[in-house]
């Protein structure tokens, strides 16, 4: 901030340059929509999801040109503003990033012609003003704004999307253009009515209305670029933009016009009122933004030809006035460092041509002629009073708090003269880029209506208010009508505009106390209100006792098993009687080993009984034809309980710890038994169905024609379902990673088995059980074996010369890291995979040679395979002999 | 004969549910091991049981023999054996790391999660 004043050679001025980029951004888009665009509308469709309904469609009539061209061009000018604001920030590329980001978002949302798109950037708005709002982030205040703007917005953004999705469902279209096409099957609908108040959620809160209108002025936690955009162009008028895009669809519905009408209406006076409390110049516009929008949306509700005028007119103003406003104060926040209307005072001397564009975009935002608030004005007061009394009653007390804050903005910081200590004010318009904007914004306020009323009134206010009220034929709005009520009203506005200001400060000392609830405090309320909730239910669900967790967990699992009831027909249990003598003393010896394993109070008999019951298994798979699963399952039962040994000698035993008491270990057995009866129940009855074979059939027939194997398990394996074992693959090095990360990597010495019989032999076994696996490798795609078996065939060796030896020897006789062999095998599968993406076949198909020579792009998957897991297993292996011995 | 290693494959599960519940840090990796065990047999089971004759090609066929066992259950079997073999290292090493961290064997004491409590 206070390099400010440094000389244009500090090292930032080089960043400038590439900067430029971001304004100019917006200018192209600008030249872009303007050439592109034409009164009756211009579409452009893409495709996206076509199967939901949601395509890339877009289109720019009158209502979105106008929006487009404040984003863009509005855009543009807090570029160019920002560049100056925030020199010297360090952040500065990321903001003017998320700026840019934002205004795309909004462009997309003003152009969409599907509503589904359209809630995509609607969404997008809410969280990049979220990451502009929160921008200085090292505060805790700006976090805790920014996420209170979030939250309001995200959870309208909710309801909206539901309404959204009725309309859609409604019209039988999500395409803008199909729904305004169907607005009277749609207003018979039954849903008529909760898809309009859904969105109204959606609109009012992003639109900031009462009760939602706090988020707004606590989103000046931004830096004031951000509040000059999001005031003024964007953000809260996407709420209006929606209203009136939608207008055709509900506007002949009471509910649209009261909710309109009230909720508009209460927060143009509520929010006038907190203004006018204000004494940070920031907040004040902040509230007056609310006042503004609460207008528009009052006009929206009426609905009527000069309603709309008047709302297209005023959209239009406000942008000008406001986003000029917001920099004057930005620079007077840059010039004194406070923006307290209490201390400031006599700054006309100093910040002469932010005076110049205050005072031009304060006449306007009262509404005094020739500016184009005034022309707004005048619609307005037209569009009341064909309307009702009150709602021009409401409508004026609203402007005349408008106007006494024009007056207080103004007045106060640069001509009042009190006798107070004196601010320190500090050059800030050498930089063109603080005043320009505003003086330009201020400038257009009058140039507009005054040069271009004809070109605005035939390219944007006509087609914009046919695009939400179909039906109507609007005269081009123009200045001088005549003396009639609205003039006079315009007159009277301005007077009582004058009197609110001088009895102000009276009222104000008065009002010590706040007499308007807070709606902010009823949010806060809210969320502590909810944050407690979720502590409390923590609290009940997590107990932080794992048994307790895994007890709660069986139970559900019990309950779902359970529920259905358990029939088996008894003639399947015939079939035990017919079972070979082996196959029932396969089956015992597992049961009996399992309950030892469960009984047991010594670790080494558990571990005894658990490799029981992994052999056993193994013989089983044996016994029914599942060669390559058993022999892996043998090697993967073997590695197993190197592993558990060598741990388990470091955990203490198992009488160590006390056991649950008697009851909750029957409470225990009975959930674990009706698990398991009911798993029983289940597998016997998905036996007893026929068993459809086409997948089987298909592997069968394919494996030698397509696969070239012969051993079909293995073809599946590599080729039919390659990408599976592929994430196997890389799941178990993942797995190998993090275990290794687990255990400390601190290098124990470790005395060697003294054996000379063991140590010579291992070496011999080893080198043969390497040479082996490889043989097992090759050998795999035609009978049993493959890349995992021969991996872990290896394992084994090595694991034997590392007990034999030392871990460190084996290392040294890996010549490379585990975990390099282990991504160089991930890699080569992936190459083996990316291949026949070359051959612009998918990824991972089989490619062969075999006409040149018996080798194909699977075997080279079974490598990297063989790879992967040799370096995974022998990484973790090797560590765990190394900290553990 | 596959009702019998249904059978079987019931009281794995009991058996390893049973453990999961118990409070010793290796009975609940024992009963981990015990479920892996018994979910590979009951995907086994659950595609047939044949026994003596292997899902493979013949030198001079083009096709396996008729009533050859069902080579799609083996396949998903590998790669449960793998990965499961890769979660029960990982699990072996955590609550080895957990008892080393705790100094406690027993897995209701282990409730100090987070650092300020």
């Amino acid at each position: 901030m206070d390099n400010i004043t440094d000389s244009p050679e500090t090292p930032n001025s080089q960043k400038h340059v590439s900067l430029l980029i971001f304004p100019l951004i917006p200018i192209v888009l600008l030249f872009s929509i303007l050439s592109w665009y034409q009164p009756e509308g211009v579409s452009w469709q893409g495709h996206w999801i076509p199967g939901l309904d949601i395509n890339l469609s877009f289109r720019l009539d009158g209502l979105s040109f106008l929006f487009a061209g404040l984003i863009t061009g509005i855009g543009a000018l807090i570029q160019f503003y920002a560049l100056a604001y925030m020199r010297g920030d360090g952040g500065r590329f990321s903001f003017h990033l998320y700026l840019t980001l934002f205004m795309l978002s909004m462009l997309g949302l003003v152009t969409s012609d599907n509503i589904l798109l359209l809630f995509v950037f609607w969404e997008l708005t809410t969280i990049t003003s979220y990451l502009l709002i929160g921008f200085n982030h090292e505060q805790n205040e700006s976090r805790k704004k920014a996420l209170q703007s979030l939250l309001v917005t995200g959870a309208g953004g909710l309801a909206f999307l539901a309404g959204l999705i009725f309309l859609g469902q409604m019209a039988g279209s999500y395409e803008v253009s199909v729904i305004l096409q169907q607005t009277e099957q749609i207003a018979d609908h039954p849903w008529f009515v909760t898809s309009l108040l859904l969105i109204l959620l959606g609109v009012f809160t992003k639109s900031a209305q009462f009760p939602f209108h706090f988020w707004l002025p606590n989103a000046m936690a931004a830096p004031t670029p951000v509040s000059a955009y999001l005031h003024s162009a964007t953000m809260v008028k996407a709420g209006v933009y929606l209203l009136a895009r939608l207008s055709p669809v509900y506007s002949d519905s009471e509910v649209w016009f009261y909710a309109l009408v009230i909720v508009g209406g209460f927060t143009a006076i509520w929010c006038a009122l907190l203004a006018i409390k204000q004494t940070d110049l920031k907040l004040m516009l902040a509230y007056s933004t609310n006042v503004a929008l609460g207008e528009l949306v009052l006009l929206i509700g009426i609905g009527t030809e000069f309603a709309l005028t008047a709302a297209l007119l005023f959209i239009l103003a406000h942008s000008f006035y406001k986003a000029a406003l917001f920099m004057v104060v930005g620079n007077i926040d840059k010039a004194t460092g406070t923006r307290d209307i209490r201390k400031l005072h006599g700054l006309r001397a100093v910040l002469v041509l932010s005076l110049v564009a205050a005072i031009l975009a304060a006449l306007s935002k009262s509404g005094v002629p020739p500016l184009l608030g005034f022309l707004s004005k005048e619609y307005m007061y037209k569009s009341g009073l064909e309307a009702s009394g009150l709602i021009t009653a409401v409508l004026m007390l609203a402007n005349v708090f408008m106007v006494a804050l024009a007056i207080a903005i103004i007045y106060k910081p640069f001509f009042a003269n009190y006798q107070r200590e004196p601010i320190v004010v500090k050059q800030v318009e050498s930089s063109k880029g603080l005043w320009l904007p505003a003086m330009l914004l201020a400038v257009g306020s009058v140039a507009a209506p005054v040069l271009g009323l004809g070109w605005l009134n035939s390219q944007i206010i006509i087609p914009g208010v046919i695009s939400s009220l179909p039906a109507a034929t609007p005269d081009a709005s123009k200045f001088w009508h005549g003396i009639n009520l609205p003039l006079l009203l315009s007159v009277l506005t301005l007077l009582l505009g004058g009197a609110v200001y001088a009895l102000y400060p009276r009222w104000l000392a008065k009002q010590k106390k706040a007499i308007l609830p807070n709606a902010e405090a009823v949010f806060d309320l809210i969320m502590n209100g909810l944050m407690r909730l979720a502590t409390w239910q923590t609290r009940c669900l997590q107990q932080k006792r794992l048994s307790n967790y895994v007890l709660m967990f069986s139970v559900v699992l019990a309950v779902i098993l359970l529920s259905q009831p358990l029939m088996i027909a008894p003639e399947r249990l015939m079939e035990l009687f017919q079972l070979n003598f082996y196959e029932i003393a396969i089956a015992l010896l597992l049961i009996s080993a399992a309950l030892v394993c469960t009984l047991s109070h010594s670790r080494l008999l558990a571990v005894a009984s658990l490799s029981m019951v992994g052999f056993m298994t193994t013989l089983v798979f044996m016994l029914y034809s599942a060669a390559d699963v058993a022999k892996t399952l043998l090697l993967v039962e073997t590695l197993m309980v190197v592993f558990v040994v060598l741990l388990m000698r470091h955990m203490p035993r198992l009488t160590t710890v006390v056991r649950h008491s008697k009851k909750r270990r029957l409470l225990h057995a009975v959930i674990a038994g009706g698990v398991g009866l009911s798993v029983s129940a289940l597998l016997i009855n998905i036996t007893a169905q026929p068993l459809d074979p086409t997948l089987a059939q298909f592997f069968a027939n394919n494996s030698l024609p397509e696969g070239h194997g012969r051993n079909i398990v293995n073809v599946i394996l590599v080729d039919f379902r390659a990408i599976d074992t592929l994430g196997e693959m890389i799941v178990v090095v993942i797995a190998g990673i993090a275990a290794i990360s687990l255990l400390s990597s601190q290098n124990y010495k470790r005395a060697p088995v003294h054996s000379l019989i063991f140590t010579t032999t291992a070496q011999i076994v080893s080198t043969l059980m390497l040479v082996f696996s490889v043989y097992l490798l090759m050998r795999g795609h035609n009978e049993p074996g493959g890349g995992f078996i021969g991996a872990l065939i290896a394992v084994i060796g090595l694991a034997l010369l590392m007990f034999a030896k030392s871990p460190k020897y084996v290392r040294d006789r890996l010549h490379y890291s585990p975990m390099g062999i282990a991504m160089f095998g991930i890699c080569l599968s992936f190459i083996a995979g990316l291949l026949s993406m070359a051959f612009h076949l998918p990824f991972l198909t089989g490619l062969w040679w075999k006409d040149v020579l018996p080798l194909g792009t699977p075997l080279l998957f079974d490598v990297g395979i063989y790879f992967a897991i040799i370096g995974g297993v022998m990484g973790i292996l090797l560590r765990v002999n190394e900290v553990l011995d | 004969m596959e009702v019998l290693w249904s059978l079987v494959v019931g009281v794995l599960v009991a058996a390893g549910i049973y453990l999961l519940l118990e409070r010793h840090v290796l009975r609940v990796l024992f009963g981990l091991i015990l479920l892996s065990s018994a979910l590979n047999l009951a995907i086994f089971t659950a595609g047939r049981l044949t026994p003596g004759l292997l899902p493979l090609i013949g030198a001079d066929a083009t096709l396996p023999p008729d009533g050859a066992a069902n080579p799609l259950p083996q396949a998903l079997i590998l790669t449960a054996i793998v990965i499961g073999f890769g979660l029960l290292i990982f699990a072996l090493l955590l609550f080895y790391r957990a008892y080393y961290q705790t100094g406690s064997a027993d897995v209701d004491d282990m409730k100090r999660s987070e650092e300020d409590e």
